[in-house]
């Protein structure tokens, strides 16, 4: 008995049962690992800047634009 | 250049949570994010436009790093004492947690692992966009990143704590890695 068609496509198009689990397994893995390390990167992100950053960043503001600022 | 400083603040938070993840220190982090700002607007006359800026300084932070440790040759395990930042994600996250247990692991790993860790699965930089920041070719990332996951899976007992280098592989309480012959 033929496959129709469409059935065929289908059929060529869509990874093996076996292939599609391990992609799903990858998939899973990945995302465990990349959001428990996002949300500690998002922690490290977050927390207040220090003065001394500040200080620094408006000191920047004394260089004129576009010029080769202090340490040149 | 206009706006170049404003672009630099907004990618502040970035610097600092991937100078962490580099070197550990809260303080040591914060040191090399202002120098890494100060090299960047002595040389922002060098930067391309449209280019990508956090990459560009991603660059100038991890060789300054390295620098560091080649003249001071200090080490990069990171600290384990749990920020009041982590603690807020862990409380928040209780389900979750265990950021102790990642910082130690992520620690743990090679420094060359954990920045090209950083770069692709947590800041979304491209392997080619990393492998400029790291100075290596592509491939290298590729198999830092793929170890650097493998590591961390097998040691803080994931999805996929089975099946390394021919063991299985749990965590018990406390962070000890069980290994056994399959």
């Amino acid at each position: 008995m033929s496959i129709p068609p469409k059935d065929a496509d289908r059929n060529r198009d869509a990874p093996a049962p076996a292939d599609r689990k391990g992609r799903d397994r990858r998939a899973r893995r990945q995302d465990w690992l990349g959001e428990k390390l996002r949300d500690l990167y998002g922690s490290y992100a977050q927390e207040p800047v220090p003065d001394e950053l500040r200080s620094l960043l408006e000191r920047l503001d004394d260089d004129k634009p576009g010029g080769q600022g202090k340490g040149n | 250049m206009p706006g170049f400083k404003q672009d630099l603040v907004e990618q502040i938070p970035h610097l600092r949570a991937f100078s962490r993840f580099l070197c550990g220190s809260p303080d040591w982090a914060d040191d090399l994010v202002q120098e890494t700002i100060l090299r960047a607007w002595a040389h922002r006359g060098s930067f391309e436009p449209g280019s990508n800026l956090k990459a560009w300084l991603f660059t100038i932070l991890r060789n300054h790093f390295y620098s560091e440790m080649r003249k001071k040759k200090r080490s990069v395990e990171l600290q384990l004492s749990a920020t009041p930042a982590e603690i807020g994600v862990a409380a928040a996250q209780p389900e979750k947690l265990h950021f102790k247990d990642l910082v130690r692991e992520v620690g743990r790993l090679a420094p060359a692992q954990r920045e090209a860790l950083i770069l692709v699965s947590v800041n979304g930089l491209s392997y080619e966009e990393a492998s400029a920041v790291c100075g290596c070719a592509v491939g290298t990332v590729k198999s830092r990143v793929a170890r650097a996951r493998r590591e961390l899976e097998a040691r803080l007992g994931g999805p996929t704590a089975r099946h390394v280098d021919g063991h299985d592989v749990a965590l018990r309480g406390g962070g000890q890695v069980v290994a056994g012959r399959r």
